[in-house]
C-alpha cells in the first residue's frame, strides 16, 4: 500500500533554514577561495559563481556541452574536413561548405551516445 | 556539482573523500576539454583553408550552355526548342514528326540482361538498339544518328553497327534512310566500358558529365547506372550535402569556439579552486 508522506510546516521551515545556512557557507567559502586566487582570475571566478550563470553553466556542461561530446565533435570535424578537402583538392571538385558543421554534429552525437552507453555500463557494474 | 560538494563540506567533513573524487573528475574533464578545444581550432583552421582557397572545380568539355538538342546552338538561343511530338528531339530535326516513333534500349552483353536492370561494371559491353517506326501511310526519309558524348566518358564505341562515329561531334550516324509505311528500322552499336573507370569529378557547368550514369536519348531517355570507383562515392555524398556560405561558417565557428573556450576555462578555474579548497581543508582553515 502506498504511504502518503506529510511534510509539516516546521519540517519545511527547517529544510529552508538548512539550505540558507549552506548557501551562506558556500558564499563564505567562495569568498575565501577568491582571496587566495591570483588577481587575474578573480573576475572570472566571480562571473562563473554568479548564481544564474553557475546554474546555467552546470546544465549546459552536463547536456549539450559535455566534454566527450565536444571532443568527439572536434576530432570528427578535423579528420573529416582534412580528408575531404585534401581529396577534393586532388580530384578537383567543389565543396558545399557545410562539411565541417555536419561532421562536428555527427561526432558530437557519437560522443553523447558514448557517454550514455558508458553511464549505463558503469551503473550496471555498480 | 561544485556547489553541492563545496557547500556541504563545512557540515560534513567526511565528504573530503567525495571532494577528492570530484577533483579527479574535474582534472579529467579539463584534459578532455583541452583536447576538444585543440581539435576544434584545427578543424576551423582547415575549414578556413577550404573556404578561402577552395579546390578548383572541373569544367565539362560540353558545358550546359550548349543547346541540349543540337550542339550548334546556344542553350538560350530562340531556336533551341524541343520537338512538340518528341521532347528528346530538336524542333527542326528531320525526325521531328508525329508519324515517326523513336525509341532506344540497351542490353548488357556481358551479363545478357537489360542494361537498365542493374549497374554496369568496368569492362562490360553494352549494345544500344535504336528503333525508328514509320506510322504514316507514306515512306519517310530521315537521318538516323545518336549523340554518344555521355557514353564515351566511360567507354568507347567498338562496333558502330554499320554506322560511323564522328570523333568530333561524338555522334554515331547511319546516314539518311527511307522507312516504308508501317516498317520499323533498328540500328545497333556496341559500347565497351573502360577496364578502369575514370574518377573524373562531375563538372560544375554540366552536372550530367561524369555523373556515373550513361545517359542517351533517342525518342526516350535511357539512363544506365555505372558502378563507379569508391572514391566517386565520396564526391556523390559531398554533392548531396546542403550548401553553407561563408557567413554561416563564420557564425558557427565563432559560436562553437566561444562555448568550447568558456567551458575549458571554467573547468580549469574550478580545478584550481578545488585544489585551494582541499589545501584549506587539510590545513584546517575550513
Amino acid at each position: 500500500m502506498k504511504q502518503i508522506q506529510h511534510t509539516t510546516p516546521r519540517a519545511t521551515h527547517n529544510a529552508r533554514d538548512r539550505q540558507g545556512t549552506r548557501d551562506e557557507a558556500y558564499r563564505d567559502t567562495i569568498e575565501q577561495i577568491q582571496k587566495e586566487l591570483p588577481r587575474s582570475t578573480r573576475g572570472f571566478s566571480r562571473l562563473i559563481h554568479t548564481s544564474s550563470i553557475e546554474k546555467a553553466s552546470d546544465v549546459i556542461a552536463s547536456t549539450i556541452a559535455r566534454p566527450n561530446a565536444l571532443l568527439a565533435g572536434g576530432i570528427a570535424a578535423f579528420m573529416i574536413i582534412l580528408a575531404v578537402y585534401s581529396y577534393a583538392k586532388y580530384a578537383g571538385f567543389a565543396l558545399q561548405g557545410s562539411e565541417t558543421i555536419i561532421a562536428f554534429v555527427l561526432g558530437w552525437a557519437l560522443g553523447i551516445v558514448f557517454d550514455i552507453v558508458q553511464r549505463f555500463f558503469v551503473r550496471n557494474r555498480d | 556539482m561544485f556547489r553541492k560538494v563545496v557547500s556541504a563540506l563545512p557540515f560534513s567533513p567526511a565528504l573530503v573523500g567525495q571532494l577528492g573524487v570530484y577533483a579527479r573528475s574535474l582534472n579529467r574533464e579539463q584534459i578532455t576539454r583541452r583536447f576538444g578545444l585543440l581539435f576544434i581550432i584545427l578543424a576551423i583552421g582547415v575549414q578556413c583553408f577550404a573556404l578561402f582557397r577552395p579546390p578548383e572545380p572541373t569544367h565539362a568539355v560540353a558545358p550546359m550552355n550548349v543547346c541540349p538538342y543540337t550542339n550548334t546552338l546556344a542553350a538560350t538561343g530562340p531556336n533551341c526548342r524541343a520537338c512538340p511530338y518528341n521532347d528528346s528531339l530538336w524542333v527542326q530535326d528531320m525526325s521531328c514528326s508525329a508519324e515517326l516513333i523513336l525509341s532506344v534500349d540497351a542490353i548488357n552483353l556481358t551479363t545478357s540482361t537489360r542494361a537498365t536492370s542493374q549497374a554496369t561494371h568496368a569492362d562490360d559491353r553494352l549494345q544500344y538498339n535504336l528503333h525508328t517506326t514509320n506510322t504514316s501511310s507514306s515512306p519517310k526519309t530521315i537521318p538516323i544518328e545518336m549523340s554518344v558524348d555521355d557514353l564515351v566518358e566511360y567507354g568507347s564505341v567498338i562496333d558502330p553497327g554499320g554506322g560511323t562515329l564522328d570523333q568530333e561531334t561524338k555522334k554515331v550516324s547511319w546516314g539518311v534512310i527511307t522507312i516504308r509505311p508501317g516498317q520499323t528500322d533498328t540500328r545497333s552499336f556496341v559500347l565497351q566500358l573502360d577496364d578502369k573507370l575514370p574518377t573524373t569529378p562531375q563538372a560544375v557547368d554540366n552536372t550530367k558529365a561524369y555523373d556515373c550514369k550513361l545517359t542517351t536519348m533517342y525518342g526516350n531517355y535511357l539512363s544506365v547506372s555505372v558502378d563507379c570507383p569508391p572514391t566517386k562515392v565520396v564526391e556523390g555524398i559531398i554533392k548531396q550535402l546542403p550548401k553553407a556560405d561563408v557567413a554561416t561558417n563564420i557564425a558557427f565557428s565563432i559560436s562553437l569556439l566561444a562555448i568550447v573556450v568558456y567551458f575549458y576555462v571554467r573547468a580549469r578555474q574550478l580545478n584550481r579552486e578545488i585544489r585551494i579548497v582541499r589545501k584549506d581543508f587539510n590545513v584546517g582553515l575550513m
